[in-house]
């Protein structure tokens, strides 16, 4: 193994990592009302209804949506190592001003943990009884879990305790209180200044990454699930990724197929008006783009009042029969298959011929050919014997430059076509903001990217032997 | 030959430029006139008597519609060459003046199609200058310093790195973590800025504590070790991040995150179109220093700043260009392409691929496909033309 590649090839790796990073920040990131929208579908509770801050903290909490982002974080000494979710703004607030203030996190977390457990007893005893004193110790409650960073909390002890209305509330008020005298005795408010690297591994990405409540994890292949349908979104992915690999796989085989012996052919002629022809041909590749030339095909072919030959969107009939063999299949949907084909070839296909004929060109100018011609040789044998053989290498690492632009096309003919792919999808779960789904795609294409690379690479390497030994 | 189509290709260029820049004098629904003396514009009652053949005073601008504003009478994919109606001050329905003729044809909610044209021409051709400007500062940057100091990299002690780790931690410390509070209330606009004062006095003393860490540092034999960091290899493995993601599933996803508007876009293409220029950048500046006239440079005194302003950077000219050219070519059907998706500057901005992607819906109406068509056309082949020609006569 050389070197070089091998140095290459780590890069890969590397990027590989940024690409697993990029799609984790993109997995976690959560619409407005992603939680809302869970709790109304899966548990059925309505936003009216008194439990439902709690309720969206427990479901917060099963999700594993209340835990660091990573492995390190950067914070002060006050705040490390405990984590907990708030379903409201105020409370986070609170909590933060608490340890900012008194700076021992452990007794902040356990005051703040037993207001919560008091908010959940509250909330059971309010289904049960409807009473005017559940009511008012449960404002006492909210008032303390919102400002009790900012107020003299001594007066707030003593009004809940003298008032005879809440004697009921005694022992629970006496828990708190207790929490409370143990976390402002002793504070420590130096530890806020003091700049720590926290340290969890219980995190979100552990569990994104080597499996947790939300799924599998990324190592055993599970992406986790659709926020919409609920769907894993592997088995949604597994057909599109086939359409589209097949798809873009297909129009590279085609365009090097045709384009190479195409562009070997042309140079080989020398004839200056197809020269000509081409060179307009790779222009029009190029400032075509695939939108373009998609909506002028459909125009041209798929049109009620021009021609009518093939179908303008999907790819198979509508009641194609499920006991029709694979090849049948394939026979009835060709037509459908043809349009979004020559999208996806057209500009590749003038790339191709147009890149190979210029290298080719710039071969047939080196001592090499003029050898070759002195042997008495003739053109054609030059040509696809011997230049061709070295235009190959750079030709193949062209490809690797273009393979992204070929997704980023299949984006687009995919959606115009509509064509059950991965571009398709990508646009739908960005419409619907399906930050999951965003994140698979944005790994699967990145990763076929990097995969695309090395392949590409490796076939250089194995191609041209004046790597080899310029290595050695 | 080729000199005549390069002269078409700027010509053209030149032609969209100034229908761009002028596009409000150009496409424009409300009506100028001179009052007193100024250049006013004015709206829809004006609009109305002129229709009527009541006043005659002001005048329109060569397109009298704005893009994106509905016309009722008109509207549904409506051709060119059909007749436009309107209702006059009577209710009654008749034929338009050629005045007010679309002729472009109108959309499916009746927008003029012309207007559509010349603002989407606008909206991409600044986002792509701005977004080449922007690329071309930060590969301009990376390239130079790559090239520029992949012989002899950078020296750097290990006491100064951590010193530089330890200030960026304490600046974001004291001066962002723990008072953010104070910052978002600072940005909502209801909390004093004495904090600021606070952030400032504590950086002071830090940066001082932290100074006199690092002359105690430099005294210690294994931090004074120095390291070679060369800027080509870490500017190569940023490139190498950049290019792992397809761009265009990269921009797909950014627009997701961000309220798009021209500007933000043309900023995220900026931030993803600088890899081709620096890489190039660098080589070149590589081969420059292989020539000898920078190391004659060196020794005729010259300080660093002054080779690169007046000696490599135009020099770089012949090589920017056609990437520049082709870059623009590239933002500009990349930005079509986002809103042809509908994931670009929104429903209410009407740019060409949002035409293009109406054309889709309504098969039969050809108008809607074939002048934004032919106008982008166009306009990337005047690009690819005059890129590719400075490539070959470079060459």
């Amino acid at each position: 193994m050389n070197t070089s590649l091998t140095k290459k090839l780590a890069l890969y790796i590397f990027s590989g990592f940024a690409v697993v990073l990029t799609s984790f920040f993109i997995a976690v990131q959560m619409p407005g009302d992603a939680l809302d929208n869970l709790l109304l579908r899966q548990e059925k509770v309505s936003v009216s209804s008194s439990d439902y801050e709690i309720k969206k903290m427990g479901m917060a909490h099963r999700m594993g949506i209340d835990k660091p982002l990573f492995y390190f974080r950067l914070s002060s000494l006050a705040e490390t190592g405990y984590e907990i979710y708030f379903a409201t703004e105020n409370k986070k607030d609170n909590y933060s001003n608490l340890l900012r203030k008194y700076g021992n996190s452990k007794e902040v977390y356990l005051f703040a943990r037993k207001c919560q457990y008091a908010d959940e007893v509250l909330d059971a005893l309010n289904k049960k009884y409807n009473l005017s004193a559940i009511d008012k110790f449960s404002g006492n409650l909210q008032f303390i879990q919102n400002n009790s960073a900012a107020t003299n909390m001594d007066s707030v002890w003593t009004m809940i305790e003298k008032d005879h209305s809440l004697t009921d509330f005694r022992p629970l008020t006496l828990i708190l209180k207790q929490s409370w005298e143990k976390l402002s005795q002793q504070p420590h408010s130096y530890r806020a200044y003091i700049p720590a690297i926290a340290f969890s591994a219980d995190n979100r990405f552990n569990d994104w990454f080597f499996g947790g409540p939300l799924s599998q994890g990324l190592i055993h292949f599970d992406l986790g699930t659709s926020f919409f349908t609920g769907e894993k979104i592997t088995s949604l992915l597994k057909n599109k990724i086939a359409w589209s690999l097949g798809f873009s796989l297909t129009a590279i085989f085609i365009a090097f197929i045709i384009g190479i012996p195409l562009a070997a052919w042309i140079v080989n002629k020398k004839n200056k008006n197809l020269d000509k022809f081409i060179r307009l041909f790779a222009a029009t590749g190029y400032a075509m783009p695939v939108y373009l030339a998609g909506v002028i095909l459909l125009f041209l072919f798929s049109n009620p009042d021009l021609l009518n030959i093939f179908p303008s969107s999907g790819v198979k009939p509508i009641g194609l029969n499920d006991n029709v063999s694979i090849a049948g299949k394939l026979w009835a949907s060709i037509p459908y298959l043809i349009l979004p084909l020559i999208c996806y070839t057209f500009s590749l296909l003038a790339f191709v011929v147009s890149t190979t004929g210029d290298l080719l060109r710039g071969q047939m100018l080196l001592p090499y050919i003029v050898t070759a011609r002195a042997k008495g040789l003739d053109d054609k044998t030059i040509v696809y014997h011997h230049a061709l053989k070295n235009v190959l290498p750079p030709l193949i690492s062209l490809l690797a430059n273009i393979f992204p632009a070929i997704i980023g096309g299949s984006v687009i003919i995919e959606t115009l076509f509509s064509i059950p792919g991965m571009g398709n999808e990508i646009v739908r779960a960005c419409l619907s903001r399906n930050f999951p789904l965003l994140s698979a795609i944005i790994l699967i294409s990145g990763f076929a990217t990097i995969v695309m690379y090395a392949l590409v690479d490796i076939a250089v390497y194995r191609l041209d032997p004046r790597i080899k030994s310029s290595a050695a | 030959m080729k000199k005549k189509y390069k002269k078409l290709s700027v010509l053209w260029l030149g032609f969209i430029t100034l229908l761009s820049i002028a596009a409000p004098f150009i496409a424009n629904e409300k009506p100028f006139f001179f009052d007193s003396s100024e250049l006013k514009t004015g709206y829809t009652d004006y609009r109305q008597q002129r229709l009527d053949g009541k006043n005659n005073s002001g005048f329109f601008a060569l397109i009298p519609y704005s893009s994106g504003v509905a016309d009722a009478e008109n509207s549904g994919p409506h051709s060119p060459f059909e007749k436009n109606y309107y209702h006059n001050s009577q209710g009654k329905k008749s034929v338009i003046p050629l005045r007010f003729h679309h002729w472009m044809g109108t959309d499916a909610i009746g927008s003029d199609v012309a207007a559509g044209v010349v603002f989407g021409l606008r909206h991409s051709l600044f986002i792509a200058v701005t977004a080449m400007v922007i690329a071309l500062i930060i590969a301009l940057v990376l390239g130079i310093l790559s090239g520029y100091y992949s012989m002899y990299g950078v020296r750097i002690s290990w006491s100064t790195i951590l010193f530089f780790v330890f200030l960026v931690w304490a600046i974001w410390f004291y001066g962002y973590h723990i008072f953010s509070n104070e910052w978002r209330m600072f940005f909502s606009g209801n909390s004093s800025f004495y904090f600021l004062f606070n952030i400032l006095f504590i950086i002071i003393i830090l940066t001082s504590i932290i100074l006199v860490l690092k002359k105690i540092s430099d005294r210690i034999s294994f931090l004074r070790k120095e390291i070679n960091i060369s800027p080509d290899r870490w500017i190569t493995v940023t490139t190498q991040l950049f290019i792992s993601v397809p761009q265009l599933i990269l921009i797909i996803t950014l627009s997701v995150f961000f309220q798009p508007s021209a500007f933000k876009i043309a900023v995220i293409f900026g931030l993803l179109m600088w890899t081709d220029l620096s890489r190039v950048i660098r080589a070149e500046v590589l081969k420059m220093k292989q020539e000898g006239f920078i190391e004659s440079c060196i020794a005729s005194g010259l300080s660093t700043s002054q080779i690169v302003f007046r000696h490599i950077i135009p020099n770089l000219k012949t090589v920017v260009r056609p990437l520049f050219l082709f870059g623009l070519a590239t933002v500009i059907l990349t930005e079509s392409g986002l809103s042809f998706l509908g994931l670009g500057m929104g429903p209410d901005t009407v740019t060409l691929g949002s035409l293009l992607a109406q054309a889709k819906e309504n098969m039969d109406a050809w108008w809607l496909m074939l002048f934004p068509g032919v106008f982008l056309f166009v306009t990337i082949l005047s690009l690819f033309n005059l890129g590719n020609q400075n490539n070959l006569s470079s060459n």
